[in-house]
């Protein structure tokens, strides 16, 4: 869904990739950003692209009119080099996550989702999944509900 | 909140940016954007006036963020503080005709871009004259409630002092609007005075003894024959102090009047009335004031319903304004403000036919 075609009124998530200067104060000039207009993240990490110092990825929900504030104002700070923001079920918003279950459950992620993933949960293993962040999300739901004892998704790209 | 300053390197814009930060108006995570013009004066300085402020302000400042084209206009409030001012130097003549064309085709601009690229609610300031003709283009674009003209509040905020000068008391135990143009039409509503510490009975003596017998009806004659006696007299000085004989409302149009004819401008006083209105969205307050803004019938006068911009008290709050608190005024007042209100409209709607559009 393109978000031209999204109804503008309805909040929903979203996905940015941000590269800011490695330096005191980025994170908090771009969270003053959301702050200030309400918005609050449900995800957030920092060194997101291999480790890189000063790469941040988080994700929120908002209108796409809010979406566009934000992406200007954001983009406006001296301390945001880079800026790459995508509905959260963009195909070129992708991620990883490593799920692990409870000694001997078995876990693998919905059919219907399409993702690579391996490993055995029953015999102790992690299951690692690769895909878009919509479906990897998914997965981590499913596990979710299935019982999983940890899960741990990361924002491998945004573009 | 985002500020930006359209104009921020003009004599105005500085103040602004100075009297923002001086005030402690906006957080040091707000970001206060300068905005100059791409291929003029201002774009080279508009740099370096962020690179000044820094070193001023580092303790305290906001975030700076430069910006040099319309589209590039990010914030929440928008103060409109470019283009060219009214001739300073005594007895230049004052071509409004080409004042208006040159600061339409700006209004213009930067109208166009906010109704683009904008959030579709930043509250639009217009500091930049003639103020009338830049709030109805800015809100033909943008919305009425959302732009509003600071001319009004400045006339108020004058009013006010001169009233608590004559009375030898300080500024903040008067109360008061001043409506109409902002300019040589400017009505003080003297209906609206009050003064704390006197009682209605009080008040309306005292009011009467500032009057000094006149009404409005003879404003604009004083006001020409004022300007004519200051343009006379060759020494400063004594220009000033002539002023100092007239009566308030006089005096409220003619001191700034010779302010500006003396080459010192009177940016110091337009960017504190200008900041007052900042600091009030800064700090989510409704405020009642006197602006510049497009009526649709919100107010009456000479039995007709009002349409078109003209300065009269309102409820500014953080979406703009919304109430009109003109309430049945006197017949003098009711009918200068009329008169105002037909001098503006024969000035704004010559460029308002194409929608505005240059």
């Amino acid at each position: 869904m393109t978000e031209q075609a999204a109804d503008p009124s309805v909040p929903r998530s979203w996905v940015a990739l941000v590269e800011c200067l490695d330096q005191p104060g980025a994170l908090m000039a771009l969270a003053s950003v959301f702050a200030e207009r309400g918005v609050n993240f449900t995800s957030l990490a920092t060194g997101a692209l291999d480790g890189r110092p000063g790469a941040i990825s988080l994700t929120f929900v908002a209108t796409a009119r809010q979406c566009q504030v934000l992406r200007r104002a954001a983009g406006r700070l001296t301390v945001v080099t880079s800026l790459v923001l995508r509905p959260f079920d963009h195909p070129g918003a992708r991620a990883a996550g490593v799920v692990r279950m409870p000694p001997g459950i078995a876990f693998r992620p919905p059919a219907e989702v399409d993702v690579m993933w391996s490993g055995d949960s029953a015999a102790g293993q992690p299951v690692l999944v690769e895909g878009t962040l919509a479906a990897v999300a998914a997965v981590a739901a499913a596990a979710r509900e299935a019982g999983a004892l940890t899960i741990g998704t990361v924002i491998s790209e945004v573009r | 909140m985002d500020v930006a300053v359209i104009g921020a390197t003009g004599a105005v814009g500085r103040q602004v940016c100075t009297q923002l930060i001086e005030r402690r108006a906006l957080p040091t995570t707000a970001r206060l954007q300068l905005v100059g013009r791409r291929g003029g004066r201002s774009e080279a300085a508009t740099h370096g006036y962020r690179a000044d402020l820094i070193d001023a302000y580092d303790e305290v400042a906001p975030l700076f963020d430069v910006a040099l084209d319309p589209e590039e206009v990010v914030a929440d409030v928008v103060v409109v503080a470019s283009g060219a001012t009214i001739a300073t130097r005594p007895g230049e003549s004052v071509d409004r005709a080409a004042l208006a064309r040159t600061n339409h085709a700006m209004f213009a601009a930067y109208a166009d871009a906010l109704a683009e690229h904008g959030a579709g609610d930043e509250v639009v300031i217009v500091v930049t004259n003639p103020v009338e003709l830049g709030v109805a283009t800015m809100a033909a674009r943008l919305g009425r409630h959302r732009v509003i003209g600071m001319g009004a509040w400045l006339d108020t905020l004058r009013f006010r002092r001169e009233i608590a000068h004559s009375l030898g008391v300080r500024r903040q135990r008067i109360g008061g609007f001043v409506a109409g143009q902002h300019g040589d039409d400017a009505v003080p509503l003297w209906s609206s005075v009050r003064i704390r510490g006197l009682v209605e009975g009080e008040r309306a003596r005292t009011v009467g003894e500032l009057r000094g017998g006149r009404d409005l009806a003879g404003l604009p004659g004083e006001i020409a024959a004022a300007q004519a006696r200051l343009l006379a007299e060759r020494d400063s000085g004594r220009a000033f102090a002539m002023v100092e004989t007239w009566p308030p409302d006089l005096r409220t149009v003619t001191r700034p009047w010779l302010t500006h004819q003396s080459g010192a401008r009177t940016a110091v006083g337009t960017a504190n009335a200008t900041v007052d209105l900042i600091s009030a969205l800064a700090e989510g307050r409704e405020i009642v004031m006197a602006g510049q803004v497009d009526l649709a019938g919100e107010a009456t006068l000479a039995g007709q319903r009002v349409h078109g911009v003209l300065g009269v008290p309102v409820v500014f709050g953080p979406e703009g304004w919304t109430d009109v608190l003109l309430g049945e005024l006197p017949p003098d007042e009711d009918a200068l403000l009329a008169r105002a209100a037909r001098r503006i409209a024969a000035v704004v709607e010559p460029f308002m036919r194409d929608g505005g559009r240059p």
